[in-house]
């Protein structure tokens, strides 16, 4: 975990944004992702609550980001980066279990909504609410981290414990994901930039071009391409569930999946991308809101910075943020290269892979 | 549906898709269906919305 101010990282400027963007990822991880499969694994008799009671009986101490008195942090913002670093761990946790799980219990992701109140609000679980200062809300969410990841911790033990998946293979699965390369994300989109051939492949056949990559196709649904142009400035969305092409190009920021950017994006896209992201497109320019379902999963390709001429794929990959695939905003220029524009929105980052 | 009742233009033809990840079975075909924002929501605007839309949602204008 970090430990004072982490000096090859870019400033932190917007301690808000940062622990809002926090506050918002884990409750939707916790109420949205992994709760509502416990829930299942209950209901479908798989596991009890006896059986997650004997696995934390069983273990060690609370496990987590480490014992009594870390979080103190010489200054906030070194307390917020080892916070969002425990998120990100709680994170990928989550998909490895999830993942370890798929191949054993037959769960699709339309019983996921059903199961976490997507389609009727009597089953979503209460999120937490989070107050205070600045200092007391990042005091209370690493708390917060330690005790969810307590939990899957837990829940991981009597899965083991219960036959439901394997210890060695969920290490080895961890191993993997730790080992993971560069974000996909930037990898397509600076070989679609640099090399025509790919990026036609990449419109007409979607998944299967990225094995040129090394990348794996993945497993749902097909993939959409949608190039931005001089006319054509294209954002996606998805109201009814949040879909996006997660197996690819890891998570999106937690405001789009909240009815703040899906709902509004629809009825209002230029402004509202101005609104939220600070993005003017011009009058002259579409603006076209795509809004998918969870079988053709949507990703823009931004259109290539003035001033990248020459450059190396590896650095045009670095002009590629999570924002400029969803379309709320633009690549970087090659001088922004490594400083993500702070907005009220967060601090979107490649997150860990969803499974 | 904020597209219930419109007219809009069929744009795109994605067929049948196998989704055995995301949901039991096949739905019906899917088809990518634009309209004008401002038709949907009633202010001047420029802008587009591709809708994708399974067929058993769609009726022949």
């Amino acid at each position: 975990m970090a430990t004072g101010a982490d000096h090859s990282k870019p400033h932190m400027h917007d301690f808000e944004a940062h622990v809002r963007a926090v506050e918002e990822d884990l409750e939707y991880y916790r109420a949205k992702r992994i709760e509502p499969r416990i829930f299942t694994l209950i209901r479908r008799g798989i596991l009890s609550f006896y059986d997650i009671l004997k696995a934390a009986s069983s273990s060690p101490s609370a496990a987590g980001v480490s014992g009594e008195g870390d979080g103190q942090e010489k200054d906030l913002e070194s307390w917020i980066r080892a916070l969002e670093d425990a998120l990100d761990d709680y994170v990928r946790e989550i998909g490895l279990i999830t993942s370890a799980l798929g191949d054993s219990v037959d769960v699709v992701t339309e019983d996921s909504r059903k199961e976490r109140g997507d389609y009727d609000e009597f089953f979503r679980i209460a999120k937490k609410e989070h107050r205070g200062t600045l200092e007391e809300r990042v005091r209370g969410l690493t708390a917060d981290v330690r005790d969810y990841r307590n939990l899957l911790d837990v829940l991981t033990r009597a899965l083991i414990q219960r036959g439901i998946i394997g210890g060695d293979e969920l290490n080895k699965s961890r191993e993997a994901v730790n080992k993971a390369g560069p974000w996909h994300g930037g990898k397509i989109v600076a070989r679609a930039w640099v090399d025509p051939n790919f990026k036609a492949k990449l419109v007409s056949q979607g998944r299967e071009a990225l094995r040129e990559l090394g990348i794996p196709p993945g497993r749902v649904g097909k993939l959409g391409v949608l190039e931005n142009t001089e006319s054509v400035h294209n954002v996606i969305v998805c109201t009814l569930c949040s879909c996006y092409p997660y197996d690819l190009l890891g998570d999106t920021p937690w405001w789009y999946k909240q009815d703040i950017y899906k709902k509004r994006i629809i009825a209002n896209p230029r402004g509202i991308l101005e609104e939220m992201f600070g993005l003017k497109v011009p009058p002259n320019m579409e603006v076209r809101v795509h809004d998918s379902t969870s079988d053709v999963r949507y990703m823009v390709i931004p259109r290539r910075p003035k001033g990248t001429e020459g450059m190396k794929e590896v650095e045009l990959a670095k002009l590629v943020t999570v924002d400029s695939l969803i379309g709320a905003s633009e690549a970087l220029p090659p001088s922004e290269i490594g400083k993500i524009k702070e907005t009220e929105w967060g601090h979107p980052k490649p997150r860990p892979r969803d499974y | 549906m904020y597209i219930r009742g419109k007219k809009g233009v069929v744009v795109d033809v994605h067929g049948v898709i196998s989704n055995p990840r995301d949901h039991r079975g096949l739905y019906p075909p899917l088809y990518t269906v634009a309209f004008d924002v401002a038709e949907l929501f009633g202010e001047a605007r420029r802008d587009k919305l591709w809708v994708d839309v399974h067929e058993e949602w769609l009726e022949k204008a």
